[in-house]
């Protein structure tokens, strides 16, 4: 039996990601079997998605999310207690047709929107900008939730994480503003700030030193600092 | 119970997302073969992902849903850089940074000389080959995620895996070249 030994090539990858139906693989491999060179571009194929693979298999990011066992039950606990007081205030928001506290991930909101909404008890507010509008905006929403907390007597704790280039806003030497953030932490002692260690790692590789301002904590990355927060109820705000 | 099920159902899809950083940052890296730029491109994918997460329909498309915000996040990336240039145009381009320390320090000869082949192909061979290998997506799969035909998705690999070899094959033929040659 003869066998069309100009098979495409393109089915002949096909073939080898397994994406052809059951005739054309019987076809290509009776093929492979009567023709040398179909069966050595099959081989050819095979070894190239091999050879890619290995190349990439270890690749790791720069920096991990440790997963360190008494973390976790940390993690656990204050699950447990989120789980609760959600159930709590989900019932509490369901018998009066209002708007409960979100525990879930809504996208981009502000102060005002926050201010007619109920005031959920943990916000972190992102700045990844060193724009001074977005630097000011952002220290005024801190401002106004802190305000608004004090005032009603709510429980309330407000995180500032800054990576990339909104570094600036928490660097000694280059915020506009360090007078401005000072006064905060000395009125506010929920108010908590965190500076991405990811950027000042890079901005020391290159050979700048990062003064932060007083007070500032540093966290692996931004990322790690988002996926932490987040499934635990923080609410995100991003500048 | 609908709180009960949002939370869980939260609760899983972030810890899925945390997971498949390792994934993310590979494709990632062998699009750009700059390690910190991956990185970028990770952590903003990953922070989209967690912000979008209620957009998500379906949990079983997470998978293809994250490397679809990898795909945005790369085209961003040279949106900001080159903005007059068409997508179209950036597909067939070649992207290959200098000097990174991926170019300075290799795990091994092989790697490297991979490495460096795919980093040669057009970017739009490079995302397909990468897809499709390196995550085993299938054609669909990564038609979706790249938002391009399933028939370019076949000729791209096609003409990704082509040039790969011509690449290559002088390392091919390096490592098939007997060790021993007797000399009459």
């Amino acid at each position: 039996m003869m066998h069309d030994p100009h098979i495409p090539d393109a089915t002949l990858n096909a073939f080898v990601d397994d994406e052809l139906d059951e005739t054309e693989r019987e076809r290509i491999l009776a093929a492979s079997v009567t023709t040398p060179e179909i069966k050595q571009q099959i081989c050819e194929i095979g070894a190239l998605k091999s050879m890619v693979r290995h190349a990439y298999a270890h690749a790791t990011p720069p920096q991990h999310m440790a997963a360190q066992p008494h973390k976790r039950v940390r993690h656990g606990v204050a699950a447990c207690c989120l789980l609760v007081v959600g159930v709590l205030v989900g019932w509490y928001a369901h018998l009066f047709n209002q708007i409960g506290v979100n525990t879930a991930v809504t996208g981009k909101q502000n102060a005002a929107q926050l201010a007619v909404a109920a005031l959920p008890e943990r916000v972190l507010l992102h700045i990844d900008s060193d724009q001074p509008e977005k630097m000011k905006a952002g220290l005024q929403e801190a401002e106004n939730l802190l305000k608004q907390a004090e005032q009603s007597h709510t429980p309330f704790k407000l995180a500032l994480l800054a990576n990339k280039s909104g570094l600036d806003l928490l660097r000694s030497d280059k915020s506009p503003y360090v007078e401005q953030i000072a006064a905060l932490q000395k009125n506010y002692s929920n108010f908590e700030l965190l500076a991405c260690k990811q950027t000042i790692d890079r901005l020391h590789n290159q050979g700048i030193d990062v003064h932060l301002v007083p007070g500032t904590q540093t966290s692996n990355t931004a990322i790690d600092t988002l996926a932490t927060r987040l499934p635990a109820g923080w609410h995100y705000i991003k500048v | 119970m609908q709180v009960l099920s949002h939370f869980f159902r939260q609760r899983e899809l972030t810890a899925r997302i945390e997971a498949s950083r390792q994934r993310l940052y590979r494709v990632a890296l062998s699009w750009s073969h700059d390690p910190s730029l991956a990185d970028d491109l990770t952590q903003e994918s990953l922070t989209k992902a967690l912000k979008k997460l209620a957009q998500l329909k379906d949990p079983a498309t997470l998978e293809s849903w994250l490397f679809s915000i990898l795909t945005n996040c790369w085209r961003d990336h040279f949106r900001a850089l080159r903005p007059a240039e068409d997508i179209a145009d950036f597909e067939e381009s070649i992207f290959i940074p200098e000097d990174t320390p991926e170019h300075i320090h290799g795990n091994s000869q092989m790697v490297q000389r991979v490495r460096e082949a795919v980093a040669r192909l057009p970017i739009g061979q490079r995302q397909v080959l990468t897809l499709v290998d390196l995550e085993e997506f299938s054609y669909g799969e990564a038609a979706a995620i790249l938002d391009i035909p399933i028939g370019t998705v076949m000729s791209r690999l096609c003409r990704a895996r082509q040039q790969l070899k011509d690449y290559l094959s002088d390392l091919q033929h390096h490592r098939t070249e007997p060790r021993l040659r007797r000399v009459k």
